[in-house]
């Protein structure tokens, strides 16, 4: 086992017992504390989520991966606020979801997180600019300026503003989502399979984006990810399995992934 | 294939369900209509043909075109009643009596106002027929009238106002002072309570003859025959003793011309809610052809699959027929039924408010059934013929993407075609006003149907200029929702133009129809102040205009001093050419202190020269007549032909139109006399209140008649107007109704279609309330596209209308502005009200489901 992975079997950041390595708990942006998700009743009862404990620090890039039914996009939706636990604790900064009403949890969502999906998911009928600050004009705000030139040129859309999306291409589309995820400067960034419809230059170039936006803006990121070189940009890699954290993978490489990989597949 | 019909129709239960129900309105509107005419027509013929009497033949002057009497088949004219003596004499003959039968017996309640204040069913005086084998009258209870202030009256009226045997009850015959009565009797006709619900007062035979202004005359006489002798024999029996002026005709022929006359009366009728319910129903088309398109769309997959598992073209477009064809069918089998109860709601609503209606029988008759089916269906077909073009060319490996949004440019074709059926539809339209044809409204309806299939053909264009202008106040201020309901409004232009044109066909009729009314206001208006000199006018209450005026009012009016100037106008129909056309009466000695024709050519005092008439422009240039010229003129009432000279041709104004006699001509020609207006001048020194203040007290003697000046009856007038406009609009209803259900349809349809993009706009943070917003925008934009388009075509067609109906004194165009704001509220309204299911969808969309769907 490669020496810059650790096995970690308990969750390492419950909330009641910070444990000295962790971080204080104000350093933590999300966060699920013994969530349970089932689905259905009775026989056909669905466990997605066993019980899993998980924090994520601000300015950290955490990627999660698992098996296909190991509960990662549950995850996801829970943390993001498009579903609910149920039971155990969804906490976003110092709200805890299960008490926010619909609104309110639409409005956290609005204003707290950003999203960027696997199929890119802009409104076809506005331009990519409309596209991009439309979380803003929900909102009621205006874009701060500097902000979305700032996100407009790393993306390096600015020749593409007035476009729609039928007329980008794929990796446009997506970095267009992705401008849209950054530039109301979330406190998280939940990505669910970025890449996933990205041929490879298109994916590596988002994955930099994203790499860069934490690194330089301290952006807190989350990917749900089935693509070990994706995971291997991000800063740890959660391993998921029937619902429960199996694994962690601090500054994980791709063959530690694939390696760790492989033990599961047994 | 017809599994996966099955199976396609089952899959789409709720968007079906919307479609269908535009079906089911519209049938429902058609079945309703049959099943109400029919049950009302049936009953009034029952009336006719199951009372009982012994009447074999009837006696009566010839057919006299419109005249008095009749009811509702031809007038005839009166015969003398010496002629009851010669009739009784005729071998067969076993009883024979004098009857008249005239509307225009008003009952008065205790305060000396008229129980029926006009537009309900008519009151008719008779007399009461002694034998017994004659009469269809039965003594309920009291006795016969045998005294000249005795009346019997139907057992129906007497129930409805409460009046009892021995009670003294006042009328107003004919227009005349009030007089006492008192009721003798009670009596059903038949077994019934009273005739199709009509009052009917029956008085000693020369108090009904004197009554009534028929002296010495009878409508007709009534004869029963003996034994085995059939009623033709007996009519060629007494044909022979007859003068040329009188004719005889079996009891069973005359009282087929009265159930002819009562069903082409339903025809009409019938008829004209016909043309509403199929107005409804064509729009109803609009939805249907706009659904399946939608439909078809969205399977585009579905559809694709079916081609690459070897479907062929035709296969898919009978897979689309048949579910139409299946929709049409259960849709319209729905609409029958539910037509019946619509049918049966309708009637008591009517009976509630004109408390006149018979019991009708109201059943579905076989042939309404088979009209609403083949209606509903064959229109539900030829709906989805397009949609189910488009979905056999879908291509085995399209599919890829959901291409249902992308908005297709109108192709050129289909804008020359849409240009052309427009055109096509503007000359029928033409042609139909102004041609003069006798297919004129069969040509204005053809040419209405093109224009709006043109005009809804082109509408697409419409859809980015009209909505992205309408929707930039509102993406400026209701933020992103508002922002996107007008991207949303305009991203699908056939779609949004489909659904608006269905909205835009029965806006068009209501604004066509408010133009109408506004230009008629406005030429009366414009008449009266040109034209008008007299202050005051006298004619029967009511907005209906019922009713006649005795001679001796305008005489006692004469007497009153504050009145410089009394005199009044008749009316009668003339034959010109064998056509007959209406005439009215004026002084020559005095009309001009009264009005003012505006002459076109001739003079205006030659009316006094013996056999002068004038006539109005249209009718002049019509005939290619001119000053000077003489013309043949008969008069029914006396079966003369006349020479008369054109003294003069006036322009026709809202009121004086048609041709114009002398009043001493007309004392002449018209025996039977009809005056349908006093009108009368102020004296000097007596002020306009004073004036109508004097006149209304005089009128207390003729509590039927009512005072008006200019204003009061230009208020009349208008509001006689409005009523006919609010009756118009209710059956216009339908057809707004079922566009309205197409926006629900299509903003449901589009919500359905949208499921992902609103799944990401709520994950994004759209609140509910901002998503219902950004839906009830998108609808309130496409009730407006609506709106507009209805407002062009509908004051084009109103102001084409107009001047077509330029002869009945229609002079002035105006355009109803206060009512177009009003249809604008009512549009918004109509916007917000369609949204609300398909918003409420919107926003309880499940965000997790809705961001995975495919």
């Amino acid at each position: 086992m490669p020496d810059n992975t650790e096995v970690v079997t308990t969750p390492p950041l419950a909330a009641s017992t910070p444990a000295s390595a962790s971080p204080v708990a104000s350093d933590v942006v999300a966060r699920a504390v013994d969530a349970v998700k089932v689905y259905g009743t009775g026989d056909a009862a669905v466990t997605a989520l066993n019980g899993i404990s998980v924090a994520f620090k601000r300015s950290q890039f955490t990627a999660i991966m698992g098996a296909s039914g190991s509960g990662k996009s549950t995850l996801l939706h829970c943390l993001a606020g498009l579903d609910s636990v149920t039971s155990g604790k969804i906490i976003i900064g110092d709200t805890e979801l299960g008490t926010l009403s619909e609104k309110q949890l639409t409005l956290l969502r609005r204003d707290k997180v950003g999203f960027i999906f696997q199929a890119y998911n802009l409104v076809p009928t506005l331009s990519a600019a409309d596209n991009i600050v439309l979380p803003l004009a929900i909102a009621g705000r205006k874009p701060d300026p500097t902000t979305l030139d700032d996100v407009i040129t790393t993306m390096r859309l600015a020749d593409r503003l007035t476009h729609r999306p039928a007329e980008l291409s794929g990796g446009q589309q997506q970095r267009v989502a992705a401008a849209r995820a950054f530039v109301s400067r979330p406190d998280i960034i939940f990505a669910d399979e970025p890449t996933g419809n990205l041929d490879s230059r298109s994916g590596a170039e988002l994955l930099g984006f994203l790499r860069s936006a934490v690194d330089d803006r301290q952006q807190t990121i989350v990917m749900v990810t089935h693509d070990p070189g994706a995971a291997s940009r991000a800063d740890r890699v959660v391993f998921l399995a029937d619902g429960k954290v199996v694994r962690e993978i601090a500054d994980p490489t791709s063959d530690a992934i694939l390696e760790y990989m492989k033990t599961l597949g047994n | 294939m017809f599994k996966a019909t099955l199976a396609g129709l089952l899959a789409h239960k709720l968007r079906l369900a919307l479609t269908a129900f535009a079906i089911v309105l519209g049938v429902a509107f058609v079945s309703a209509t049959l099943t109400l005419s029919n049950g009302l027509q049936t009953t009034f013929d029952n009336i006719f043909n199951t009372t009982p009497t012994g009447v074999a033949v009837v006696v009566r002057g010839h057919v006299e075109p419109g005249g008095q009497n009749g009811g509702f088949g031809d007038a005839h004219r009166p015969v003398p009643d010496s002629l009851l003596a010669g009739v009784q004499q005729v071998d067969g003959v076993t009883a024979a009596e004098g009857v008249v039968f005239r509307a225009g017996a008003s009952l008065l309640d205790k305060t000396g106002k008229p129980y029926a204040s006009g537009g309900g069913p008519p009151e008719f005086a008779t007399n009461w027929i002694e034998s017994q084998a004659l009469s269809p009258y039965r003594i309920r209870s009291g006795s016969p009238p045998t005294q000249a202030t005795d009346v019997v009256i139907d057992a129906a009226t007497a129930s409805a106002h409460g009046i009892t045997v021995g009670q003294r009850i006042q009328y107003v015959i004919n227009g005349g002072a009030v007089q006492t009565f008192t009721v003798s009797g009670i009596a059903g006709y038949g077994s019934s309570d009273s005739l199709a619900g009509a009052t009917i007062s029956l008085f000693r035979l020369d108090v009904a003859q004197q009554q009534l202004g028929l002296q010495g005359k009878f409508d007709q006489i009534d004869a029963a025959s003996s034994q085995g002798l059939s009623q033709s024999d007996l009519r060629d029996r007494i044909a022979r003793h007859l003068p040329s002026y009188a004719e005889a005709a079996t009891e069973a022929d005359a009282i087929g011309q009265q159930v002819k006359g009562i069903d082409s009366f339903f025809g009409i009728l019938r008829t004209i809610l016909l043309v509403f319910a199929l107005i409804a129903l064509f729009v109803g088309s609009y939805i249907i052809i706009n659904t399946f398109s939608i439909l078809i769309a969205q399977r585009t997959r579905e559809l694709a699959l079916l081609r690459a598992l070897g479907a062929t073209r035709g296969q898919v477009f009978r897979m689309v027929l048949s579910e139409a064809l299946l929709t049409g069918i259960v849709a319209s089998a729905i609409g029958v039924v539910a037509g019946l109860f619509l049918a049966h709601g309708l009637y008591s609503l009517v009976s509630s408010v004109g408390n006149g209606l018979p019991n009708a029988d109201l059943v579905l008759q076989p042939s309404t059934v088979i009209i609403g089916m083949v209606l509903g269906t064959v229109i539900t077909l030829v709906a989805s013929i397009l949609p189910a073009r488009k979905a056999s060319r879908v291509s085995p490996v399209a599919a890829i993407r959901d291409a249902s949004d992308a908005a297709q440019p109108l192709g050129r074709g289909r804008i020359i075609a849409g240009v052309t059926v427009s055109l096509l539809g503007v000359i029928g339209i033409a042609l139909g006003l102004f041609a003069g044809t006798s297919v004129a409204f069969q040509l204005l309806g053809l040419g209405a149907l093109l224009l709006y299939l043109g005009v809804s053909s082109l509408a697409p264009l419409t859809v980015v200029p009209i909505v992205g202008l309408l929707g930039m106040p509102i993406a400026r201020f209701r933020g992103a929702p508002g922002k996107l309901a007008r991207t949303n409004a305009i991203r699908a232009p056939r779609r949004a133009a489909s659904t608006a044109a269905a909205l835009m066909i029965g806006v068009s009729l209501v604004v066509g129809i408010a133009v109408l009314t506004e230009s008629a206001k406005a030429s009366t208006q414009v008449a009266l102040q040109q034209a008008v000199k007299a202050d005051y006018m006298v004619f029967p209450g009511g907005a209906s205009g019922q009713g006649a005026i005795s001679p001796m009012t305008t005489a006692t009016l004469a007497r009153d001093p504050h009145f410089s100037n009394v005199d009044d106008l008749k009316q009668g129909t003339i034959l010109i050419g064998g056509a007959s056309t209406s005439v009215f009466s004026a002084n020559p000695a005095d009309y001009e202190d009264f009005f003012t024709l505006d002459v076109a050519s001739g003079d205006p005092n030659s009316l006094g020269q013996g056999n002068t008439i004038f006539l109005d422009e249209t009718e002049a240039s019509n005939h290619g007549w001119h000053v000077g010229d003489a013309i043949d003129v008969t008069f029914p009432q006396t079966g003369a032909t006349v020479k008369e000279r054109i003294g003069c041709i006036f322009n026709p104004n809202a009121i004086t139109t048609g041709y114009m006699i002398s009043s001493q001509q007309y004392a002449v020609s018209f025996p039977e006399a009809q005056t349908f207006i006093i009108l009368l001048r102020a004296a000097p020194g007596v002020s306009h209140t004073a004036g109508l203040a004097a006149l209304n007290k005089d009128l207390t003697a003729f509590p039927t008649l009512t005072a008006y000046d200019q204003a009061s009856f230009l208020a009349l007038q208008s509001q006689s107007l409005d009523q006919l406009t609010q009756a118009i609009d209710i059956f216009l209803i339908m057809a707004i109704v079922i566009a309205a259900l197409g926006i629900v349809n299509t903003l449901a349809l589009s919500i359905i279609e949208r499921t992902r993009e609103l799944g990401l706009l709520r994950a994004i943070g759209l609140t509910r309330r901002q998503t219902r917003t950004m839906v009830r925008w998108e609808s309130v934009l496409m009730a407006f596209l609506g709106l507009i388009l209805g407002v062009v075509i509908g004051v084009a067609l109103g102001v084409a209308v107009v001047r077509a109906l330029a002869f009945t004194g229609l002079g002035h165009i105006a355009v109803p502005f206060v009512s177009l704001l009003g249809y604008a509220v009512g549009a918004f309204v109509i916007g917000l009200l369609a949204a609300i299911l398909p918003a409420r969808r919107a926003a309880r969309l499940n965000v997790l489901e809705a961001i995975s769907t495919e």
